[in-house]
């Protein structure tokens, strides 16, 4: 794998194919977060973190035990997600004062099914750096958004139809264009 | 007493439920086809979600909920999905990671939580949230495939061609026309309850 490749799936990951919101696997998660910049950055880490175990588990069970029971693939991998943010949580529940709420959201989050069903078609090394990819840009998708939110408090100026999900919708919206821009200078 | 029992059942329903369910919404309303499959995929795993686990919940204890849930979920769109690859293998290729996706779509899983709570129409709760994001879907498609593919159910409509604007059909799109609805439904809502309001 050239070094060409890797900036290619990391740009592509981050920017013009960004799982959250131009696949819109994880819009869900994105708009509906309402924490703090800094909570958000960590939901995005800890997300990019069950992203990259996940990735790494579901790789080698489709690769070497789901061959022939395909039709199982989603149960497997749902499960597999649930376990390791359930391992995560005992571990950071011992380390950090953290909330069993954010690792539910770890789990409710289509972007980390998607990654993985994605990234079962990969080879090893790109599954994982596509992982490490797509949890960047999740990260980075999360922060923005939520630091963009901060700034609609100015609600008055919005007409009243528009307060609350629309406007939240149009902000994910240009922010969504803002990276396809990436995808046309590329 | 009909419409207050409606009221009832959807409450909560229009922005929140349409923020859990954002990402498969928007991602199946590029077209109508895709619309009507993925509504369909979420009325039936809602529907068939709330049923079992409104009956399995007292045998579920409180620390296994989670998983439990979410793999009963799971399963049922596991079926849905291979159901649709063998009669409607369109639709399931339009679709694709999508229609998997919806296993851990928040939206689902609230209304299964919900239903496990307690609630005394979960059937009609879970009905109820299916049909309104399958109309709201249903909507959106029709706008961005008409604005932006210049067609409908897959149609060419000859006079829309020279005028039809791609990025409707693309993520921005789906994300504005989104919005556009939402807001639409906000006035019609709040416009509703003021008459409601002047009325008591």
């Amino acid at each position: 794998m050239t070094f060409e490749m890797i900036l290619g799936i990391l740009l592509a990951s981050i920017f013009s194919e960004n799982i959250a919101l131009v696949e819109s696997l994880g819009a869900g998660a994105v708009l509906e977060n309402h924490r703090s910049t800094k909570r958000s950055l960590l939901l995005g880490l800890g997300t990019t973190v069950v992203m990259l175990i996940s990735t790494a588990i579901t790789w080698a069970l489709n690769s070497y035990v789901l061959k022939n029971v395909a039709y199982l693939q989603t149960l497997v991998f749902v499960f597999v997600v649930l376990v390791v943010v359930e391992l995560m949580y005992i571990a950071a529940k011992k380390l950090f004062n953290c909330c069993k709420y954010d690792f539910v959201m770890f789990t409710i989050n289509g972007a980390v099914l998607g990654l993985c069903v994605q990234s079962a078609e990969l080879t090893f090394v790109s599954a994982i750096i596509t992982a490490i990819a797509v949890g960047i840009g999740f990260m980075l998708t999360t922060t923005v958004y939520a630091k963009l939110k901060d700034t609609l408090v100015y609600q008055d100026a919005i007409p009243e139809a528009f307060r609350g999900l629309p406007i939240s919708l149009l902000t994910a919206g240009i922010m969504v264009l803002a990276m396809l821009a990436l995808q046309f200078s590329l | 007493m009909k419409t207050n029992k409606l009221s009832e059942l959807l409450k909560g329903t229009p922005s929140l439920l349409l923020m859990l369910g954002a990402g498969f919404v928007m991602a199946s309303s590029s077209n109508l086809q895709a619309a009507l499959g993925m509504g369909a995929a979420v009325l039936i795993s809602m529907l068939l979600a709330s049923l079992v686990l409104t009956a399995l919940c007292k045998f579920i204890p409180a620390y296994a909920q989670l998983p439990a849930y979410l793999l009963i979920i799971t399963g049922f769109v596991s079926i849905i999905g291979m159901l649709m690859q063998a009669w409607l293998p369109d639709v399931a290729n339009m679709l694709g990671i999508h229609l998997a996706t919806i296993a851990v779509s928040a939206v689902i899983y609230r209304k299964g939580e919900e239903s496990a709570e307690g609630n005394i129409f979960p059937i009609n709760t879970a009905l109820v949230t299916g049909v309104y994001l399958t109309v709201i879907m249903l909507v959106s498609a029709l706008i961005r495939e008409f604005i932006g593919s210049a067609s409908i159910w897959g149609q060419p409509i000859e006079f829309m061609a020279n005028y039809k604007i791609s990025a409707i059909a693309g993520a921005f799109g789906g994300y504005l026309v989104l919005a556009i609805v939402t807001a639409i439904i906000n006035k019609l809502t709040s416009a509703r309850n003021t008459e409601e309001k002047e009325d008591k």
